[in-house]
C-alpha cells in the first residue's frame, strides 16, 4: 500500500521531469539542426563573404547578406526610437499616476495588443501607413520608416508590460524619502524611480529589440524587401527574417543553406539581445 | 509666544472609518528632543506624520483640527517648502541606490539650492555633523546601499541636513540597528539638538527617558499625557502612563 503512493509519487515527479526537459531538448535540437544547415554554406564560401557580402544572388553563387543585417538592425532602431519613449511613458504614467480603474482598463487593453496577430499589423500598415508615407514623404511608401512605425508599435506591449514590473518594483522607501525631502512627484519619478528601474528598463528595451529583430510578417508587407542598403528612410529593404521567409518556399540546394546561414546569423544576434537583457535583469536583482 | 515649532489643536485624523488620531492637543518646543511613545499601533507614526504631510501620500485620509509649525498654520505653507522645513528620518534606512554623493545632493538639487561648486562643502559640513566625513570623505563615490545599516542611517540624517531643515522628524530610526549604533545614534540627536528641533518616535522606553527632554505618551489615538520626560517617568499623572513605563502594557 505505501509502496504504491511512494511509487506514484515518483512517477508523477519523474514524468513532470521528462515533460520539463523537452523543452530544453527542443531548443537544443533545433539548435543543432540549423546550426547543421548553416554551418556548411559558412565553411564554403567563406564567413566574409556571407557575412559582409554585397550581393545576394544566391542561384549565381552570391550569398551576401550584409545588406538585410543593416537593413534589419535598421528597422530594429527605428522601432526603438518610436517604441521606446512611448510605451516607457505609459510604464510610467500606469505605474505612477493611473488609479486602480484605468489601471484595470489598460492592463488588458496592452496584453490584447500582444496577442494581436503580426498578419493583422502588417495589413493595417499597408493599407493606411504605406499610402500615408507615399503621399506625404514620398517614395513608394514601402519604406524603412512605415516599417519601423508598425514594429514600433508591435513592440509596446513588450516594452510597457516590463519597464512597468520594473517601475512599480522600485520600493515604497525610495519614494518616501525622496517626497519627504520635498521633491515633487515628477522630480521622484525622474530623478529616483527611473533611475532606480533602469535596468529593468533597459532591458525592456532590449527584448524589445529581440522582438522587432525577430518579426516577419509584418516586415514582409510593408519593407518593400528591395536587395539593398537603405540611403533614406523613405527606402525600401529586406531584413534577415523577410528573407528567410520570401524564398524558403521554392528555394533547393545552396540556396535553401543561403537561407539557413542568414538564420544562423538571425540567432546569434537574437541570443546576444537575449543575454544582454537578461544580465541587465539579474544584475538588479542581485542589488 | 513662539517656543513652540510644532503644535496641534484637536486634531483628529480617520483612515477611512478608523479613527486613529482623537482630539490630540500635542507641542513641540524648539531646539529641544521630544519623545512619543506608547504601544504598536497608538498612533504615533500617524501623528508624526501629520507634521510633514506624509499621510496625504495615502488616499482615504482625512484629517480635522489645527496644526501650527511655529505660528503658522500648517495648510498655509506650500508643501515643498514644509517638507524642506521638517524633514524626515525613516524606520529603514532609506538611502537611494546611487552614490554617497548622489544621495547627499539629493535635496540641493531639488530645491535648486545652492551653487554646484558650493556643494562639496555643503556636502561635507553635513557629513560632519552627523560624524561622517571621516569616514565617507574618500568613498563619496562608492553605492550608499553597500555600507552599514548604521552608516546608511546616519546618512539619511546627512541627507535631511543639506537642505537645512529647522525641524527633523525620526520614526524609531534604531529599530532597524544593534544597540551599539543605537546608542551612536542617540549621541548624534544630542548633538544636534542644540541646532534643530527633533520629534523621535520610539517603543523603546529607555531610549525615551535617555535623550528627550519632553515625552508624549500615546493609548489608542489619544495622548493621554504629555509633559517633561524626567516627569513622565517619575511621577506619571496619569495611571495609563505609569502602567505602561511600568510595564503593563507591552
Ligand atoms: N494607511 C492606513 N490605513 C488604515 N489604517 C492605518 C493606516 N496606517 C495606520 N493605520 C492604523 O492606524 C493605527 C495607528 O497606526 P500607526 O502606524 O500610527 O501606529 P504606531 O503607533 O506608529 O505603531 P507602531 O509602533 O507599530 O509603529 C493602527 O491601528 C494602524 O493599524
Ligand atoms: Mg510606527
Amino acid at each position: 500500500m505505501i509502496d504504491r503512493t511512494v511509487l506514484k509519487e515518483h512517477l508523477v515527479k519523474w514524468v513532470l521531469v521528462a515533460f520539463a526537459l523537452s523543452s530544453l531538448l527542443f531548443l537544443f535540437l533545433i539548435f543543432i539542426f540549423i546550426l547543421a544547415e548553416g554551418l556548411p554554406l559558412f565553411l564554403k564560401v567563406g564567413v566574409n563573404k556571407i557575412i559582409f557580402g554585397m550581393k545576394w544572388a544566391p542561384t549565381k553563387g552570391y550569398f551576401g547578406i550584409f545588406p538585410m543585417i543593416i537593413s534589419s538592425f535598421l528597422v530594429t532602431i527605428g522601432a526603438l526610437i518610436i517604441g521606446a519613449p512611448l510605451g516607457l511613458s505609459c510604464a510610467i504614467y500606469l505605474s505612477e499616476y493611473a488609479g486602480k480603474r484605468t489601471k484595470m482598463l489598460l492592463k488588458p487593453a496592452i496584453e490584447l495588443l500582444a496577442g494581436i496577430p503580426s498578419v493583422v499589423f502588417g495589413f493595417l500598415g499597408v493599407i493606411y501607413i504605406v499610402p500615408l508615407v507615399r503621399s506625404y514623404l514620398g517614395g513608394s511608401g514601402f519604406s524603412l520608416i512605415s516599417t519601423s512605425l508598425v514594429l514600433g508599435v508591435m513592440i509596446l506591449p513588450t516594452i510597457i508590460s516590463i519597464s512597468f514590473d520594473a517601475l512599480v518594483s522600485v520600493p515604497r522607501t525610495y519614494r518616501e524619502g525622496s517626497a519627504a525631502m520635498g521633491a515633487t512627484k515628477w522630480q521622484t519619478i525622474y530623478k529616483v524611480i527611473i533611475p532606480s528601474a533602469k535596468s529593468g528598463i533597459l532591458a525592456s528595451f532590449i527584448l524589445g529589440m529581440g522582438r522587432a529583430i525577430g518579426e516577419t510578417m509584418a516586415v514582409i508587407m510593408i519593407a518593400g524587401n528591395a536587395l539593398k542598403i537603405p540611403t533614406s528612410i523613405l527606402d525600401p529593404l529586406r531584413t534577415l527574417t523577410g528573407n528567410i521567409a520570401l524564398e524558403l518556399a521554392y528555394a533547393t540546394g545552396d540556396h535553401r543553406l543561403g537561407l539557413f546561414s542568414t538564420g544562423v546569423v538571425l540567432m546569434v544576434i537574437i541570443m546576444i539581445l537575449n543575454y544582454v537583457a537578461n544580465f541587465g535583469i539579474k544584475r538588479k536583482i542581485a542589488k | 509666544m513662539d517656543t513652540f515649532a510644532l503644535r496641534t489643536n484637536k486634531l483628529n485624523l480617520y483612515y477611512g472609518d478608523f479613527h486613529a488620531l482623537k482630539d490630540v492637543d500635542f507641542q513641540v518646543y524648539s531646539r529641544a528632543i521630544t519623545a512619543l511613545i506608547g504601544p504598536s499601533g497608538c498612533g504615533k507614526s500617524t501623528l508624526l506624520r501629520c507634521f510633514n504631510r506624509m499621510n496625504d501620500l495615502q488616499d482615504d485620509v482625512r484629517i480635522e483640527g489645527e496644526i501650527y509649525v511655529h505660528d503658522e498654520r500648517l495648510e498655509d505653507i506650500d508643501i515643498i517648502n514644509l517638507r524642506k522645513k521638517v524633514g524626515m528620518v525613516f524606520q529603514r534606512p532609506n538611502p537611494f541606490p546611487f552614490t554617497v554623493y548622489e544621495n547627499m545632493v539629493y535635496g540641493l538639487k531639488v530645491h535648486g539650492m545652492g551653487h554646484r561648486r558650493a556643494w562639496r562643502e555643503i556636502v561635507d559640513r553635513c557629513l560632519h555633523s552627523v560624524g561622517l566625513l571621516d569616514e565617507l570623505k574618500d568613498k563619496l563615490h562608492t553605492p550608499a546601499l553597500e555600507l552599514s545599516e548604521e552608516i546608511k542611517q546616519r546618512l539619511c540624517v546627512a541627507r535631511l541636513l543639506t537642505v537645512e531643515p529647522e525641524i527633523i522628524l525620526l520614526d524609531e530610526p534604531c529599530s532597524a540597528l544593534d544597540p551599539i549604533a543605537t546608542m551612536r545614534i542617540e549621541e548624534l540627536m544630542i548633538e544636534l539638538k542644540e541646532r534643530y528641533t527633533i520629534l523621535i518616535v520610539t517603543h523603546n522606553m529607555q531610549q525615551a527617558a535617555r535623550v528627550s527632554d519632553y515625552t508624549g505618551f500615546m493609548l489608542l489615538g489619544d495622548l493621554v499625557e504629555f509633559g517633561e520626560t524626567s516627569q513622565i517617568f517619575t511621577s506619571p499623572r496619569d495611571e495609563r502612563t505609569e502602567g505602561y513605563i511600568t510595564g503593563r502594557y507591552g
